[in-house]
């Protein structure tokens, strides 16, 4: 053994680039060969069991026979504690003290033992025997040797090592990686399961699911395995899994064949590993590797701490993947929701907006139906309106909506898609209404009364409870809908319309034409949509309401004034009047006594009588004027007999009646009850009337007064009624003849029948005109007999065929 | 004998109208064209009845009819105006008549004579 040469090829071994494993075998082949030594043998050193395992020897034979020696075995004992190498001369005689090391070298005298070490690790000891005794030169040189295996050994576990963290770290990247990937989750777990097989070196990885939010991974299984099928759904199995789940934590099984939980089964496997995946808590998987492969530097087939490690690691990995897809689905359903509600929202601002603007009812209940049929709002088929009319009691149909056949259907929408309208140029269109109303649907919702009184009746039942009702031809509800018959539905809608609470009409919708269902979600929204649209129908009745009121409140307003400036003009005109009366009497008095001095048939008395004529038309004037503007204040109101002034009033017209041949009839009630009133007020009205009737009849005719007892606001009256025929009045201006001024005849001042109806008021009386143009006219007037009870504002009601 | 009438009115028109009619229908008519001027003739002289304007500048026909009545309370007085509503007036009610102004005096003359004819001569 030349010391160079030997050291020299030791260390070239140790650096070919070949496994460990096999430099070590061929140094020792060489030092067997190359040198005085006997058979070398290379007993690897178990920790894990601490154990001595034959590697490789130069006598197979033996190698193959041989069995694992423990470390407190004899002479390894002292290997393993003094870890120096050792040189034993005289084997022979020493072998009491050497028994593990005889069967190695049952003939040797002399034996070494090298134990490769380093600081951290025993890997094992080369035996070897020679036969003659090592010089101090050899034995340094044996020792060198063993160094330089250390060393190589070192190196390569240490290589080993750190190749085997980089994989298991690039094989967790791409696990990590996979997790990125937006596959579905079930692929997913088939990889990661194939991935952790790799990275474990387990011959079998399965994975369980059983997590109730992922319907599609729910109870998913999945398994990897390299060699056999072990049966994942065996009673032991499930049993463990029981385990991993109750305990939440993982479970070593090192041998199966002694563990407590394999116990009455027959494991196929030796070792196995669990590990729960847990998610907020709870057990929602468990991940389970069976059987490590052996190789090389591990060949014990069970499972270490470091596995258990990376397994609970990719286990939590598995949780966030889990956790990730109930997230992301969480997060899907909310955007899908958000959607939905943000289109919903969408849709209610757009028509409430429209709504808002719209005050016209037609405008406004048209706009609510479009927003129900067109294909960007909720896209019914037909949808029609009902109101409740409070005065009949009934469901009225308003407005419908929506093509009469299938062919109508397809020109109309496809006409609609033309327009290319979105859906706010929909609502904002207030004129083009060509497609309504005038369907047969249209007219069959129109022809639709509902008595409110039907409760039974499926819309009224829909109102009455407040909440929709869906119907089809085919439930029994719908039996009950006999107004709806017509409209030839075979599912539909009733929607009520409320307004605050109060229950306003209905909507009705149906999908005829595509038969589409009507979901709950469309009726949910639906009825959304119907408050609103409730809310704007009463905005626009009250608006029109408010209208109304208005336009009232101006004429009220136009006619105080107008009271107003006549109150102001009759006190002027009284003024006025009264400096008039003294050149008026001074003028007419003079012209009077003037014509006395000429003779009939003169042009001087022809001009004197016009004068004198003239001057009285103008007093006549003047004393209307003043007793329509006189304030008359001093009433003098006594029980007086009405047939009494009718009879007085008539006297004062004899002359006339006869001049004009007037017939007078009366019919004066005998019994009549005395009224409370002026007597001269009375009587001027009755004067103005029969004056009225005589002007109206100046070729004869027939006058009528007749009185009766009667009632006015549920108190007892009298009423008195003039008739006369002569001809009535033009209906045109009918409606002028008590205002102050107007006047149909020649002459007239305009103020009599404004007086009338002024003294009537000043006896809460009322007055009615029946105007019959060609025939004549009839004045009713009805008098309270307690005037004091009934100090409210005559209105004066002008009727007839008017 | 002819009744003694006294007519009073502040215009001149008037009073001669007044005047020229009832003297033709056999009045003596003696004209005042004040209330103060109407009383002092009163006092003085043998009227048998008053025709009286009512709006008239110093004193107007109401105080007159007072003045008039507390001289001779069995005086007729005819009021006679150009005004309708004075005749609301409880203090016109002292007066015999109340006649609204107007260029026909028919309505004065018969009231005149209806007054005088019960007084008899």
């Amino acid at each position: 053994m030349t010391d160079f040469k030997v050291i020299s090829n030791v260390i070239k071994m140790s650096h070919l680039d070949e496994h460990v494993e096999h430099k070590l075998w061929k140094i020792i082949d060489y030092l067997h060969e190359d040198s005085t030594l006997g058979d070398i043998y290379f007993m690897l050193y178990k920790e894990e069991n601490k154990m001595f395992q034959p590697n490789y020897g130069t006598e197979p034979e033996f190698m193959r026979e041989c069995e694992n020696i423990a470390d407190n075995d004899g002479a390894f004992l002292g290997i393993v504690e003094s870890k120096k190498d050792t040189f034993i001369s005289d084997f022979v005689s020493d072998n009491i003290s050497n028994v593990s090391l005889n069967r190695f070298f049952p003939k040797a005298q002399n034996v070494f033992a090298l134990p490769i070490f380093n600081s951290d690790r025993l890997f094992g000891v080369i035996l070897g025997d020679s036969s003659d005794d090592l010089t101090e030169l050899e034995q340094q040189l044996l020792s060198l040797v063993s160094a330089e295996i250390t060393g190589m050994i070192t190196n390569a576990s240490e290589f080993i090592e750190l190749n085997k963290h980089i994989y298991e770290l690039s094989t967790l990247y791409n696990i990590t990686k996979l997790f990125k990937h937006k596959e579905d989750i079930s692929t997913l777990c088939d990889k990661i399961v194939e991935h952790t097989s790799t990275l474990l070196y387990a011959s079998t990885v399965f994975l369980e699911i059983f997590s109730p939010e992922l319907e599609d991974i729910a109870n998913k299984k999945c398994a990897f395995n390299k060699e056999k099928n072990y049966d994942l759904d065996s009673d032991m199995i499930e049993g463990i899994i029981e385990d991993v789940k109750r305990t939440r934590g993982p479970i070593i099984i090192k041998n199966a064949l002694t563990d407590p939980r394999c116990e009455g089964f027959a494991p196929d496997f030796t070792t196995a590993l669990f590990a729960p995946i847990v998610y907020e808590s709870s057990v929602i998987g468990v991940v389970g590797l069976i059987d490590k492969e052996s190789n090389l530097f591990i060949s014990d087939k069970s499972f270490s701490e470091d596995d258990l490690r990376v397994l609970m690691s990719l286990s939590t990995q598995l949780a966030n993947i889990i956790e990730n897809a109930i997230i992301v689905r969480e997060k899907e359903r909310l955007l899908t929701e958000k959607e939905t509600q943000s289109w919903e929202l969408g849709i209610l601002y757009d028509v409430s907006n429209a709504m808002m603007k719209t005050m016209k009812l037609d405008n406004l209940l048209h706009k609510i139906l479009t927003a129900v049929t067109v294909s960007s709002g909720m896209g019914f088929n037909r949808a029609g309106l009902f109101l409740v009319n409070e005065r009949m009691n009934t469901l009225q149909g308003m407005l419908g909506i929506g093509p009469d056949s299938a062919e109508d259907a397809t020109r109309i929408w496809h006409e609609l898609e033309k327009e290319e309208k979105s859906f706010n140029q929909w609502l904002s269109n207030d004129t083009d209404k060509k497609h309504d109303g005038k369907s047969k649907f249209g007219e069959a919702i129109k022809s639709i009364r509902i008595s409110l009184d039907e409760e039974e009746d499926t819309v009224i039942k829909a109102i009455n409870n407040r909440r929709p009702v869906i119907c089809s031809n085919t439930s029994e509800c719908c039996e009950n809908s006999k107004y709806l018959a017509k409209l030839n539905s075979e599912v539909y809608a009733a929607i009520p319309l409320l307004a605050k609470d109060k229950i306003i009409g209905a909507i009705f919708v149906d999908n005829i034409i595509t038969k589409a269902p009507i979901t709950e979600e469309s009726l949910h929204f639906l009825t959304l949509f119907a408050n609103q649209a409730g809310l704007a129908i009463e905005n626009s009745t009250l608006y029109s309401n408010l209208k109304k009121t208005n336009t009232e409140l101006k004429e009220m307003q136009g006619k105080l004034l107008h009271n107003e400036k006549l109150a102001a003009l009759g006190e002027m005109a009284a003024d006025v009047a009264h400096e008039i009366r003294n050149p008026l009497m001074s003028i007419g008095g003079f012209s009077r006594r003037l014509g006395k001095r000429f003779e009939d048939g003169t042009k001087e008395k022809e001009y004197t009588n016009i004068i004198t004529k003239d001057v009285s038309r103008l007093e006549k004037i003047l004393n209307e004027i003043l007793s329509f503007s006189k304030d008359e204040r001093v009433d003098n109101f006594n029980m007086n007999n009405i047939n009494d002034i009718v009879n007085e009033t008539l006297i004062m017209f004899d002359n006339e009646f006869l001049a004009n041949n007037i017939t007078v009839k009366t019919a004066l009630m005998p019994d009549l009850p005395h009224a409370e009133c002026d007597y001269h007020q009375v009587k001027q009205v009755l004067v103005n009337l029969v004056n009225n009737s005589c002007q109206a009849m100046l070729n004869g005719g027939t006058l009528e007064i007749n009185t009766r007892k009667s009632l006015l606001r549920n108190e007892e009256s009298v009423v008195i009624e003039v008739s006369d025929t002569g001809g009535g009045v033009n209906n045109d201006v009918i409606h002028n003849i008590f205002n102050p001024f107007f006047t149909t005849k020649d002459g007239g001042t305009g103020l009599g029948l404004a007086i009338t109806h002024r003294l009537i008021a000043n006896h809460s009386g009322s007055i009615e005109v029946d105007n019959n143009p060609g025939i004549g006219v009839t004045f009713i007037i009805n008098l309270p007999i307690n005037e004091r009870i009934h100090k409210q504002p005559t209105k004066y009601r002008i009727g007839g065929k008017i | 004998m002819s009744k003694n009438i006294l007519v009073v009115d502040d215009e001149e028109n008037i009073r001669l109208l007044y005047k020229e009619e009832l003297t033709e229908e056999g009045y003596n008519v003696t004209l005042a064209e004040s209330g103060f001027e109407a009383i002092d003739i009163v006092k003085e002289n043998n009227i048998d009845l008053v025709v009286l304007d009512i709006k008239m500048p110093k004193i107007d026909g109401i105080e007159t009819l007072r003045l008039l009545k507390e001289e001779r309370r069995d005086l007729p007085v005819i009021l006679c105006s150009a005004y309708g509503e004075y005749k609301q007036d409880f203090c016109t009610w002292a007066s015999d008549a109340y006649i609204v102004k107007t260029a026909d005096l028919t309505e004065l003359k018969t009231v005149i004579k209806n007054i005088t004819t019960k007084q008899g001569t």
